[in-house]
């Protein structure tokens, strides 16, 4: 017997400041994130969609100009960014301590990358020091909602244990007190919520309930909602037998096998889970009511 | 349903051309395109053709681990094949993690045990190497320039990390070693040097000035304790500097064969066009392309025919239009420039791939695309 899941409508995640979007790698992360983004606008929201990757990947889903370092308006209310890790530095440095000078006498840029690359946790940390400032410190023009197109999985937990891993290392001092702030926002649930994606495949399925109880125990951020992606279409009255249709059943089956393991996997949690549909190939730039049409299909059963 | 098993090579593969006059593949791709399965079937593949495969994995979920029957550790270990399955070459697996390969680096090339002894026991270290994201990439590639040479193995594979930021790691192996050497660090180290000569209370006054700078940077204060560390681990550094170079005219080797592996999403070619882009810019020779979680063709075919008949028929169909369509535009722009690149595809398949004798199977599956 499946259990009863608490449900939970996506715009029901709206009342927070961050929202983090992680899961395996290539199961719609940035789609979903996408999709919250325009949601989130549709309901008079502002709206910062963040990436961190090397091919822009959340722009072009808009059709807007590719975004680079600096937040452009790719639709209505809604602007994004991809930020590069030296030049997060860079503003840190001399936007937010105010120390070009100094930035410039002892960095030049090739020294400052491999600075970045080389200190682990230094990249993490200037990110989450750089959506803790969109989400509480900016004045000028400051967002309702800032959603992170964030890491896959192993690497999301390398970001969210950052800040207990700087505290470890005992360095101290002011960065220790930085620290401290950006995690409690972290903790704050209700500033902050983790959305967890999966698909219903039975590998992806288990490493998802591998990897929960994980996050739960170390992520200062918690999930708030577990995303269940790529449900295959109702194969009710398929026509003929023929190979796209014997495709179609046995996806339905594997599927349907899966998140019940999932459900069972996560009953004692009590998280709740939306199911949202294969959408078979995604067009961009996505049209204006894409989301609304998505999420439409969401729901505790497909 | 078991499959029979092809246990002679099949010299028409695809993958055949790439891997006979190959000492070294590289696998490149996004996330979730199956680039860790697509690395076990080319070293499979290469047994097959009696090569003694090593194959460098990294696998954040450790499920891949329990599928090989190894675990975790830098150290090759031969993969538990299935007792009906007898290959002509062999396989060695190491799936790294990053502690276990920072650990092996800092027990290579420290000066002495008790320095490495004492590194290992740093809580700076502690903290870097279990808690915090690393450039797990540049070891990896350190893995493989330690292999190069062991006669052991006549070919290596390496599966990229799943989360690869850039490329940059292929071009600058020895970044580390840049950052020792450039300034900021000199300056971070000098003053600890000349603590241990004169005494702690002289700590900051050697280099105070820079220090102060930093500390304003970095937002720490007392930098005792990142500064020990950095002597401790200089040269551990150091040591794998000399390896940067020789990586780099490894990897530019006409037998070394970069493969990208991609699945026919928007998202997934976005990012072979970026790999496509910085292999180029940094003149490596990308050889093969496998397209993975393709439609079979007889699935697009009846999908196309009855798309109207069934909602589910023309999602399908749609995504067969759309996967086509993708793989052509990538085709084209690779062949551009490219024009000796070899195409195969991997149906997809529903059900998982969970264990060996399914993934030497799935070989025989590969499709000239």
């Amino acid at each position: 017997m499946v259990p009863e899941l608490t449900m939970l409508e996506p715009s029901d995640l709206f009342s927070r400041k961050l929202l983090l979007v992680t899961g395996k790698g290539g199961i719609g992360k940035t789609l979903l994130t996408a999709a919250l983004g325009q949601l989130a606008a549709s309901q008079g929201k502002r709206v910062l969609l963040v990436e961190y990757v090397a091919c822009d990947q959340l722009a072009p889903l808009f059709g807007g100009q590719l975004p680079g370092h600096t937040e452009r308006t790719v639709a209505p209310r809604i602007d994004c960014v991809n930020i590069d890790p030296t030049e997060n530095f860079r503003e840190y440095v001399t936007k937010y301590l105010k120390q070009k000078r100094l930035y410039d006498t002892i960095f030049s840029h090739r020294v400052v990358k491999s600075f970045i690359n080389t200190v682990p946790g230094l990249a993490e940390l200037m990110l989450l020091g750089r959506l803790f400032y969109h989400c509480e410190l900016q004045e000028a023009r400051p967002y309702d909602l800032v959603i992170l197109d964030a890491f896959a999985s192993g690497h999301f937990l390398s970001l969210m244990t950052t800040p207990d891993a700087i505290r470890d290392t005992s360095i101290g001092g002011p960065l220790n007190k930085e620290t401290e702030r950006v995690r409690n926002f972290l903790q704050d649930a209700s500033k902050c919520a983790t959305v967890f994606v999966t698909i219903p495949e039975p590998l992806v399925v288990s490493e998802t309930l591998d990897f929960l109880p994980l996050l739960r125990e170390k992520s200062p951020s918690k999930v708030a909602a577990l995303v269940v992606n790529r449900m295959p279409p109702d194969i009710m009255g398929l026509p003929m037998e023929g190979p796209a249709t014997a495709y179609l059943r046995r996806a339905h089956t594997v599927a349907q096998e899966a998140l019940a393991t999932l459900k069972s996997g996560i009953a004692d949690t009590k998280l709740p889970l939306w199911t949202l549909p294969e959408l078979g190939f995604v067009p961009t730039p996505l049209p204006g009511d894409f989301a609304a049409r998505f999420f439409s299909r969401h729901g505790g059963e497909p | 349903m078991t499959e029979p098993l092809q246990l002679q090579a099949d010299t028409t593969s695809p993958l055949a051309g790439l891997i006979a006059p190959s000492r070294i593949i590289v696998m490149l791709g996004s996330g979730g395109v199956g680039k860790t399965t697509t690395s076990i079937m080319t070293a499979l593949m290469a047994a097959q053709m009696g090569r003694r495969v090593a194959l460098l994995s990294i696998d954040p979920a450790r499920r891949l681990a329990a599928a090989l029957g190894i675990p975790l550790s830098d150290r090759l270990r031969p993969i538990l094949m299935p007792p009906d399955v007898r290959l002509p070459g062999s396989v060695d697996a190491a799936i790294l993690d990053q502690k276990a390969v920072f650990d092996a680096m800092v027990s290579k090339h420290a000066p002495s045990m008790e320095t490495a002894e004492r590194i290992l026991a740093h809580p700076v270290y502690q903290a870097a190497s279990t808690n915090l994201a690393g450039p797990l990439e540049y070891m990896a590639l350190a893995k493989l320039e330690e292999l190069a040479n062991n006669p052991d193995y006549d070919l290596l594979v390496l599966d990229t990390p799943p989360d690869t930021q850039a490329l940059d790691f292929l071009t600058r192996p020895n970044v580390l070693a840049g950052f020792m050497e450039n300034r900021v660090i000199t300056w971070l180290i000098r003053p600890f040097i000349a603590a241990s000569h004169f005494g702690l209370s002289r700590l900051f006054s050697a280099g105070e000035r820079m220090m102060g700078g930093i500390a304003k940077v970095t937002g720490i204060s007392a930098l005792q304790n990142m500064g020990e560390f950095l002597l401790l681990i200089q040269e551990v550094i150091q040591g794998f500097h000399k390896s940067g170079e020789h990586i780099v005219e490894m990897l530019h080797r006409e037998s070394t064969a970069f493969t990208l592996v991609t699945a026919p999403t928007e998202a997934a070619v976005r990012s072979s066009r970026g790999i496509v882009e910085e292999l180029d810019k940094s003149s490596y020779l990308l050889k093969a392309v496998i397209f993975n979680r393709c439609l079979p063709k007889p699935v697009i075919e009846q999908a196309q025919l009855l798309a109207t008949q069934h909602p589910a028929l023309a999602m399908l169909s749609d995504r067969a239009n759309g996967e086509l369509r993708l793989i052509s535009n990538l085709r084209e722009a690779i062949n551009k420039k490219l024009p000796n690149v070899v195409y195969s595809s991997l149906d997809d398949d529903p059900q998982p791939i969970g264990n060996l004798k399914a993934i030497l199977s799935l070989g025989a599956r590969l499709q000239r695309h």
